[in-house]
């Protein structure tokens, strides 16, 4: 059974009573004119006569009988009768005689004719035609780009009504088979709230099925000037003090105003369109840095839809045979391994170096990575690195035309922390009380499913109702993507043997049909926004 | 709760009003071969509707032959104010096939259906809806002379016809 989601419901709603509306608008005017009714055969004569095509004649006879001539018939007028082929008919309209026909006038009580109708079914062929076009439009475009179209994973929102581009996390994007099930923490932000009672609702916004393991939120209470930031290794910091960016600079040239704020203007470069594995380098500069003991670089990042071409590529070169590769994989205990030492390896982090002032090198701190399209990663990187004065420089070395980064700045830490952690106390499904998906959620050994259009919402319950925390959601689990039957015609098996044996050279020759759709396929994204179907796990 | 059902409500009847077809009911190729009288839906005030095959009319009253428990039954409804009506003379081409395949191609457009699901119900509802409508006036369309024409007997009914033996 269908579900669909009453918001969007009332939002059909009025397009369908506006279309009704507009279409009552836009009729035209009755045409009933096409019928004319002669109670003389004289005025009959005189008004079919100057006409090219006569029309048939339909005569109404006194007695309750209809005659109707074909295109044929003529008055005589010295008989004083019409005449022609024809079809008889009595009162009750069954058919009494076909053939020839001759009528006294005086038997007749009216004629009728009837102009043809003519291009009745125009507007609205028009009209199916030119929808038929603009949909095969929209199909060839997402056949061909099938990567732009479809695809996400968990998605999980503050604020419910907005829409997949304000989405304050995702979760284990990588996760694409059950042996690769992980967890995934993600900052949430600075997200006010009050009392002591905080949801976040989590979409599954593809054609993708969701199974969750364990989701909670993490939580630690804050004063007005800490912030609570989390390493890519899963380590939180309490934070204080906050150095703004001096200046950035990257090939394109100044970039300081994307980076500085967090506003969600990003920077981000395209990919080389000679190998996709090329690598690019940023530069920032701090010069007001007070402190610099324990300092830490802090950067707000997602990945663009290069990843995401690459897991939907990797599909489409299963073909067919998707299931049965899957299943080989999901037996390899090794599988994890050799994808994070194929393309992911190649691609790479966000690496980032400080310069030594006395050795006048560059020196590695470590790197940030995360997939994931949607949300944006707030992570911090403990640097190890004595400064000179109140001067830093740091060097982000990292892939071209795979990260968005919306802002980095420097911190200091003040001390390792350990957040609470807090697991739902009540989940709302449409609205409706879930016990079942709390009880799944709760228990280790079952997954909360969740299927496209599918929309729950998670209630936690804080200790303090008059405290700041800052917020993390731990979300582990994995997901199915559903193969769509247009990516079966991409079938390569070999390709896929080199995008997992030699990313390298797979990342190389794919560089060119990358490129043709790149700019596309950010635009077609990030314009749209994800709609699906509602499917039911539990009500099948 | 209530939307579902009314959404849900709107589309099956739009889907479904466009397959109701009366027999006698020209497609609008033949109108002019057609010997019956057009469809009528008669809604007289304070009175459940009458729908049927227009039999006449003249300036007092107007002639249904209508359908109860599959017997033909000639009503006759007085002419008076407020009297409305919606007639028909010939069959509108059914779209209503266009409302689920149109849908259904939506999906085609992965995260852009999200725009093309409703512009697609939109104008298919709207097509369909106008197929429907098509080859049929409204009481203030037309006046109660020119609807005569629409009748199976334009110029009354015959005195001596059986008005029981009408069928």
């Amino acid at each position: 059974m269908k579900k669909i989601n009453g918001r969007k419901i009332s939002h059909y709603l009025v397009l369908i009573s506006l279309g009704i509306i507009i279409l009552h608008a836009c009729r035209s005017n009755p045409a009933y004119y096409f019928r004319s009714n002669y109670k003389e055969a004289n005025s009959l004569l005189h008004q079919t006569d100057t006409i090219s095509t006569k029309p048939f004649l339909k005569a109404h006879l006194k007695n309750g009988d209809v005659c109707i001539f074909r295109d044929t018939w003529k008055v005589d007028t010295l008989e004083n009768s019409v005449f022609g082929s024809g079809k008889r008919y009595d009162f009750n309209r069954v058919l009494t005689y076909e053939g020839d026909l001759r009528l006294p006038i005086d038997s007749v009580l009216i004629f009728e004719t009837n102009e043809k109708l003519k291009g009745t079914e125009k507007k609205r062929i028009a009209a199916l035609t030119l929808l038929t076009a603009l949909n095969l439009m929209g199909g060839a475009y997402c056949l061909t780009n099938p990567k732009a179209c479809f695809g996400s994973c968990p998605t999980f929102y503050v604020n419910k009504n907005d829409n997949f581009h304000f989405a304050n996390a995702e979760g284990f994007s990588n996760a694409i088979l059950p042996s690769m099930e992980y967890y995934d923490i993600d900052a949430l932000g600075y997200t006010p709230f009050t009392g002591n009672r905080f949801s976040l609702t989590m979409k599954n916004e593809a054609l993708e099925t969701h199974c969750l393991r364990d989701i909670k939120l993490m939580a630690y209470p804050r004063n007005e000037d800490q912030r609570i930031y989390q390493s890519r290794k899963n380590q939180f910091y309490i934070c204080e003090n906050n150095y703004s960016l001096s200046q950035a600079l990257a090939d394109e040239g100044n970039i300081t105003g994307l980076l500085s704020s967090e506003d969600r203007v990003e920077r981000f470069s395209l990919s080389d369109g000679a190998n996709l594995s090329s690598k690019e380098e940023v530069f920032l500069e701090f010069e007001e840095v007070d402190n610099t003991q324990d300092l830490g670089f802090i950067i707000n990042f997602r990945q663009t839809l290069m990843t995401t071409y690459f897991i939907y590529g990797a599909m489409g070169y299963m073909g067919d045979e998707v299931s049965d590769i899957f299943a080989m994989m999901e037996e390899d205990k090794e599988t994890v391994a050799k994808l994070d030492n194929g393309i992911k390896k190649e691609l790479g982090d966000i690496d980032v170096y400080v310069w030594n002032d006395l050795k006048e090198e560059w020196v590695f701190q470590g790197g940030f990575y995360e997939t994931g399209p949607i949300a944006f990663n707030h992570q911090i990187l403990p640097l190890d690195q004595k400064v000179k004065g109140k001067k830093l420089r740091i060097k982000l070395l990292m892939n071209k035309g795979l990260w968005r980064m919306d802002y980095v700045a420097l911190t200091n830490i003040k001390e390792q922390v350990e957040p609470l952690e807090l697991r739902p106390n009540q989940i709302l499904n449409k609205g409706v009380k879930d016990q079942r998906a709390l009880n799944e959620l709760k228990n280790p050994e079952q997954f909360l499913i969740s299927m496209p259009g599918d929309e729950f919402q998670l209630d936690f319950e804080l200790p303090e109702s008059d405290q700041e925390y800052e917020l993390f959601l731990y979300s582990k689990g994995y997901y199915l993507e559903w193969m769509r039957e247009h990516w079966i015609k991409d079938k390569n098996l070999l390709k896929l043997r080199q995008m997992f044996k030699n990313p390298k050279k797979f990342l190389s020759e794919e560089a060119e049909s990358y490129k043709l759709y790149e700019a596309n396929m950010e635009q077609e994204f990030w314009n749209s926004k994800i709609d699906t179907e509602t499917f039911s796990y539990y009500e099948n | 709760m209530k939307t579902k059902v009314s959404t849900l409500f709107l589309l099956i009847s739009v889907l479904f009003s466009s397959c109701t077809r009366q027999k006698y009911l020209p497609n609008s190729k033949e109108i002019d071969v057609n010997q019956y009288g057009s469809y009528i839906e008669v809604y007289p005030l304070n009175e459940t509707s009458v729908k049927g095959e227009l039999i006449s009319i003249d300036k007092v009253e107007l002639m249904v032959l209508t359908k109860q428990d599959e017997k033909s039954i000639l009503k006759t409804i007085p002419i008076g104010r407020g009297l409305k009506f919606k007639l028909r003379y010939a069959s509108g081409k059914r779209y209503g096939w266009t409302i689920p395949t149109y849908t259904a191609l939506s999906f085609m457009h992965g995260w852009a259906a999200m725009f093309s699901l409703p512009v697609n119900l939109l104008v298919t509802v709207a097509i369909t809806n106008s197929g429907v409508q098509a080859f049929t006036y409204k009481n203030q369309d037309i006046s109660y002379e020119e609807l005569q024409m629409f009748a199976r007997f334009p110029g009354g009914i015959p005195e001596y016809i059986d008005r029981d033996k009408i069928q």
